[in-house]
């Protein structure tokens, strides 16, 4: 037990574990198998204690203590759910889903429609001409030329999803403008993509070399 | 029988999904109370899913231990190392300096970080061997891509800079800052719409009884 | 032209390890959506209180973990009360336990007088809309099992509006929780700010245009940004985790460009002839 608790071994541990799983990389194998599973269950494990000692003690332990017995209901209802692993009774576990469900779907509506329906939509419709009418040059500004590409783009793109209508003649283009937005859209989120993803090897790497390896080869 | 199994629950999303409507537009101190009282049990139940989720994983891999089937050593290295964690845990605590900590930061936390990078390679391999300019379409995307990944590195700053003034805004940063103030945020936008506009009649679909798959089979 | 795919494994890990070994120094420029962030924590007088949410897992820690260094290290400089916590994912309860006790022993400041790790609780919208009604009764005691009204770091924090300003941590989602939920409840009161992976970067910008949020701390690259913002190297004698990966990060993106070019010629020289022959 005096092994767990120290930093060196910590470190250790992490960088034999981490090649271990790099390890799939060359091709599957069973070190790469057995540090898979031991991170679910360590996930697991973290998961019920995260449970116990954040949400079921003060919520429910501490709350009995305190004689606030109302607790017992979405308790007894959360009990209720675990009737899933018996096939005779499975139906029961509707309930406590059916009032999650309920909840969750009744309180999203308003909210969806307020936050994410008519703000975005407001800030899509903007003024589009805010230059100096009498200069032929400068009637519209770089902020008026961006929000007629935004407008223009909101609407094609959800024009290009609308599959209920044939989309000939006119329409077409409008579709096909949508194309290009959701095109350059793509690139920019498989850049970023790229970006984030290389960004967790970059972290890994700087482990294995400046914290694992650092005091033999200079770099800490 | 039906009636418990399929229409009761049917039933309480239908009045309780009203309810969670119904105090959104009625401001008075019993709607804010139910509200309050619904999250308060949203909450509460929501960790005994957490518990059910450990408990179907645990029922998995003990069936597997139990029948011998192929790669039973594995799982009960899955089951020791849940063992392990969950003693740790409620031996000592889980604060800062536990060996609760200690495992998570050395253990587990190294093992998640490793687990996602390895997308990382898979995309480098994916970008030799199938991003290409078939058509225009994934023209666009590629030049997209590429302005985007050069305009974000300190390179591509690099080349902004050195760039005389009067033509700055074609720098490589510019451009991707335009591509994603512009083009990239109308089409989440739109996407977001959609899905905000999918999500609301979905909402009302399982709250009026006409989606009931979240009941699952008989 | 086919290879194995191994050997470009390998080009990678040499295209990262070769910047560490042999820093380029490359310098990091501000942009306006990481600034978006930076200037209203800049702007709260001493004592004010920063909500600071760590709503992601550990699979994205090398990429996260320095924006929350960062901005925790900010906070502390301008001597600012900060609360943490999580509601989406629960890793994030001891991810916050690990990182702000790091942060804090750089400026040696106290736990429950001037921070505190709520810790985890479980429900998502349910969290945001119950802090928005009574933190107490939604976080009745925080991560090391203390009751809230013994810490002199939540005395005047009842409500998410008693907070000068939040931000969001997250590799998913959740921020539109806090904008659905908890901006647009109190809109003249509630000020977000958010701290993501560069996948899910270019989906927050809805919001931004909308003024849902403040800014982005996007990525490494964003959070290199705000190491530079607040002057980390020359503070603490180096780069910080996040600008020290900027070298690596260009190499990187320059080899992947390359594959993709070169990939791109095989196809329309050595493969097309292939093809025409087949």
């Amino acid at each position: 037990m005096a092994l767990i608790g120290n930093e060196t071994i910590g470190i250790w541990i992490a960088a034999i574990l981490t090649l271990a799983i790099y390890s799939f990389l060359y091709k599957d194998n069973p070190a790469y198998k057995f540090a898979e599973h031991i991170f679910v269950g360590m996930t697991a494990g973290y998961t019920l204690c995260i449970a116990y000692y954040n949400v079921l003690q003060p919520n429910l332990i501490n709350e009995l203590s305190e004689h606030n017995y109302w607790v017992l209901i979405p308790a007894f209802l959360g009990l209720l759910m675990f009737s899933r692993f018996f096939s005779n009774i499975a139906w029961i576990s509707r309930i406590p889903i059916s009032f999650v469900i309920g909840v969750g779907a009744g309180i999203s509506i308003p909210y969806s429609v307020q936050g994410s329906l008519m703000k975005q939509s407001s800030s899509t419709i903007t003024p589009l001409i805010t230059g100096n009418m009498s200069d032929i040059w400068h009637i519209f500004t770089f902020a008026d030329i961006s929000n007629i590409l935004i407008l223009l783009g909101v609407v094609s793109v959800l024009f290009y999803f609308f599959f209920s209508i044939e989309q000939n003649k006119g329409l077409k283009y409008l579709s096909k403008i949508g194309i290009i937005y959701l095109m350059i859209f793509f690139g920019a989120s498989f850049g970023y993509t790229v970006m984030g993803r290389v960004s967790l090897v970059i972290g890994r790497i700087r482990f294995l070399l400046v914290d694992w390896l650092g005091p033999f080869i200079g770099l800490s | 029988m039906d009636f418990l199994k399929r229409r009761v629950p049917t039933l309480i999303v239908l009045i309780v999904g009203f309810l969670m409507i119904g105090t959104f537009f009625v401001p008075m101190e019993a709607s804010e109370a139910l509200s309050k009282g619904a999250t308060k049990w949203i909450r509460l139940i929501a960790a005994f899913t957490l518990i059910i989720g450990i408990s179907s994983l645990l029922r998995a891999h003990v069936r597997k231990i139990y029948n011998m089937s192929a790669g039973w050593g594995y799982s009960l290295t899955l089951i020791i190392a849940f063992l392990t964690m969950t003693i740790l845990g409620f031996a000592k605590g889980i604060e800062d300096g536990t060996y609760f900590m200690w495992a998570f930061n050395n253990i587990q936390f190294p093992l998640a970080a490793t687990t996602f990078s390895l997308t990382a390679f898979f995309i480098c391999s994916a970008s030799y061997r199938a991003f290409r300019a078939r058509n225009i379409e994934a023209t666009i995307m590629l030049v997209a891509a590429i302005i985007v990944m050069v305009g974000r590195i300190p390179f591509g700053e690099m080349l902004t800079d050195a760039l005389p003034q009067n033509i700055k805004f074609l720098g490589l940063d510019n451009m991707t800052s335009f591509i994603l103030d512009v083009f990239n945020m109308s089409a989440r936008r739109a996407v977001l719409l959609g899905v905000a506009l999918g999500g609301i009649a979905t909402s009302l679909r399982i709250i009026l009884g006409i989606e009931r798959s979240y009941q699952g089979k008989d | 032209m086919k290879f194995d795919r191994r050997i470009i494994y390998l080009f990678v890990v040499i295209a990262i390890a070769l910047p560490i070994i042999f820093p380029l120094n490359l310098k990091v420029k501000t942009t306006k959506e990481v600034l978006g962030v930076y200037d209203p924590i800049e702007k709260l007088p001493e004592g004010s209180k920063v909500l600071l949410v760590y709503d992601y897992e550990p699979s994205s820690g090398p990429e996260l973990d320095p924006m929350a260094s960062a901005v925790l290290s900010h906070c502390f400089e301008k001597k600012l009360k900060v609360v943490g916590m999580c509601m989406w994912i629960n890793t994030g309860a001891a991810i916050a336990e690990k990182n702000m006790t790091q942060v804090a022993k750089m400026y040696n400041k106290v736990n429950g007088t001037d921070y505190v790790n709520l810790g985890y609780k479980s429900g998502g919208y349910a969290v945001v809309l119950g802090m928005g009604d009574n933190i107490r009764e939604t976080y009745p005691m925080d991560y090391h099992r203390r009751k809230l009204d013994e810490l002199p770091v939540m005395k005047g924090i009842n409500q998410l509006r008693d907070f000068d300003y939040i931000v969001v941590i997250h590799d998913d989602s959740s921020v539109f929780s806090w904008i659905n939920y908890g901006y647009e409840r109190y809109p003249d009161r509630v000020r977000i700010g958010t701290g993501c992976t560069a996948v899910m970067a270019t989906g927050n910008y809805p919001p931004l245009q909308a003024k849902q949020i403040t800014g982005i701390i996007g990525g490494l690259k964003g959070a290199s940004e705000y190491e530079k913002l607040i002057d980390y190297k020359r503070k603490h004698g180096k780069s910080g985790p996040a600008t020290a990966g900027m070298d690596s990060q260009s190499v990187i993106h320059m080899f992947i460009i390359l594959l993709i070019v070169l990939g791109n010629i095989m196809y329309f020289t050595v493969d097309k002839k292939k093809r025409n022959n087949d």
